[in-house]
């Protein structure tokens, strides 16, 4: 089932921040959302997410588990990263510790959040989204804040991990939608 | 010396002189005063409560008291969390509650004593008293606790599709967990105080407060002060014990990191 999005509009106060937006994403397709930041990129996927209700149109969610790669990581700071992923993601230790070393954390296994940095904090918030078992991942700026070649190593990997899956991957960078091979693009 | 064993090494230095110099000024006041009457010596306070430790009476006494005290913490402890529990679910049971918490925080210790002692047989007036000091303390602090989990920690759990036992686990317990831990941490204290006051009002049978009462009555200033060392001594290793069953605890449900300064 696809992932449809139509003539959603959502305002915050006199401030509208999404006006009719339609879109749809196939079963296992990548959609990338770009456009500047305030664009209300977040609040869509928070609209299909189903945090959000939106004032008009609807959202036809795909069945099946979704993952979500919060743009402010949103990790439980009293959890350890491996924790943070067997708690959350429903996994094994040794899926987490597989995941957490392909996302060159595997050294930080048992730290906790509050001791890594932002780039760091997006590959466990990365790690959680794939390890969890979703047929529909969405991403609001999964890449910020990792440097170039670091961001690379994780985009593929996960390429590889998303193979089945639909994604939705927000971002301001049209690079990482050509890195993440997107098939479809919308600009807001 | 690795850095941090020189560190807790100088900590406890610093300790153990902070404690010889109240020691050596204490001492000094009882030479300036020079009344057993009204400041008795620290050596004498030691010779005494060695003394008295030595009977079985001392222990009993310093047992009761300690039962009665804990029973009095742990359920006002339990009720408190409940109430904030319920509170924060339901508004009426807040507005319900609320004056009643309010009306518990006003009332003079002294006040609920006398009513405990019309109401109720004396071994029972100071796990009541305990129980309605603990009460407040844990009840604000849990409610406060429960009004501060991330709401977008539970939005994650509910995209992550944790259940509720999961979220109660994994989020609200562990947010709430310092709030609980410093309400118990003051009410502890709270309790021995209102507890053993509550004895020496009402002259609890086998009990430290009834013990401080006769060495009001018989002008026994080291045993006055024996004995108040003893409810300092087993009201610090109350607290002790608590914490560290509350890291045990934790550590086994993995409710993760608790951070507690001892």
């Amino acid at each position: 089932m696809p992932l449809i999005v139509k003539n959603v509009s959502k305002s915050f106060g006199e401030k509208q921040v999404l006006h009719e937006f339609s879109m749809t994403a196939e079963e296992g397709e990548r959609v990338c959302i770009l456009g500047p930041s305030g664009g209300g990129k977040t609040t869509l996927l928070n609209i299909i997410a189903g945090l959000l209700p939106p004032d008009s149109g609807e959202v036809q969610r795909p069945e099946g588990k979704m993952s979500y790669v919060f743009q402010e990581y949103r990790l439980l700071p009293w959890l350890n990263a491996e924790e943070n992923i067997t708690a959350t993601a429903c996994c094994t230790k040794e899926r987490a510790r597989e995941i957490l070393n392909a996302l060159e954390l595997g050294a930080e296994r048992k730290a906790y959040p509050d001791d890594f940095s932002g780039g760091m904090k997006q590959r466990l918030s990365i790690a959680r989204a794939l390890a969890y078992e979703s047929s529909l991942i969405l991403m609001d700026e999964p890449f910020k804040g990792l440097d170039p070649e670091l961001r690379e190593r994780v985009i593929a990997y996960v390429d590889e991990c998303c193979k089945d899956r639909t994604v939705i991957l927000v971002t301001h960078d049209k690079a990482e939608c050509d890195l993440m091979k997107c098939t479809k693009m919308y600009e807001m | 010396m690795s850095a941090e064993k020189r560190a807790k090494v100088k900590r406890i230095t610093m300790k153990a002189a902070v404690a010889a110099l109240w020691l050596v000024l204490w001492q000094l006041v009882c030479i300036i005063v020079d009344m057993e009457l009204l400041v008795v010596s620290p050596w004498k306070v030691l010779r005494r409560l060695t003394e008295l430790s030595a009977t079985a009476e001392f222990w009993q006494y310093s047992l009761s008291s300690l039962g009665r005290i804990t029973e009095g913490f742990l359920l006002g402890s339990a009720t408190g969390a409940v109430l904030a529990m319920l509170c924060h679910k339901f508004t009426f049971a807040r507005e319900f509650f609320s004056p009643a918490v309010m009306l518990i925080k006003s009332t003079p210790v002294a006040s609920f004593i006398i009513l405990a002692l019309v109401w109720l047989t004396g071994q029972w007036v100071p796990v009541f008293i305990s129980f309605l000091m603990v009460l407040p303390v844990v009840y604000s602090n849990v409610f406060q606790g429960l009004r501060e989990v991330d709401p977008k920690l539970l939005e994650m759990a509910k995209v992550y599709g944790m259940n509720r036992q999961k979220r109660v686990m994994k989020i609200y317990i562990p947010s709430v967990l310092p709030y609980m831990m410093a309400a118990c941490r003051t009410a502890l204290g709270l309790s021995w105080k209102a507890g053993v006051a509550a004895e020496v009002i009402g002259v609890t049978k086998n009990s430290i407060g009834r013990q401080l009462y006769y060495s009001k009555i018989y002008l026994e200033t080291a045993d006055l002060f024996a004995w108040t060392a003893v409810v300092i001594i087993m009201s610090i290793a109350l607290e002790k014990c608590f914490v560290w069953a509350v890291e045990t605890v934790s550590k086994k449900f993995h409710f993760g990191r608790v951070s507690v300064s001892r």
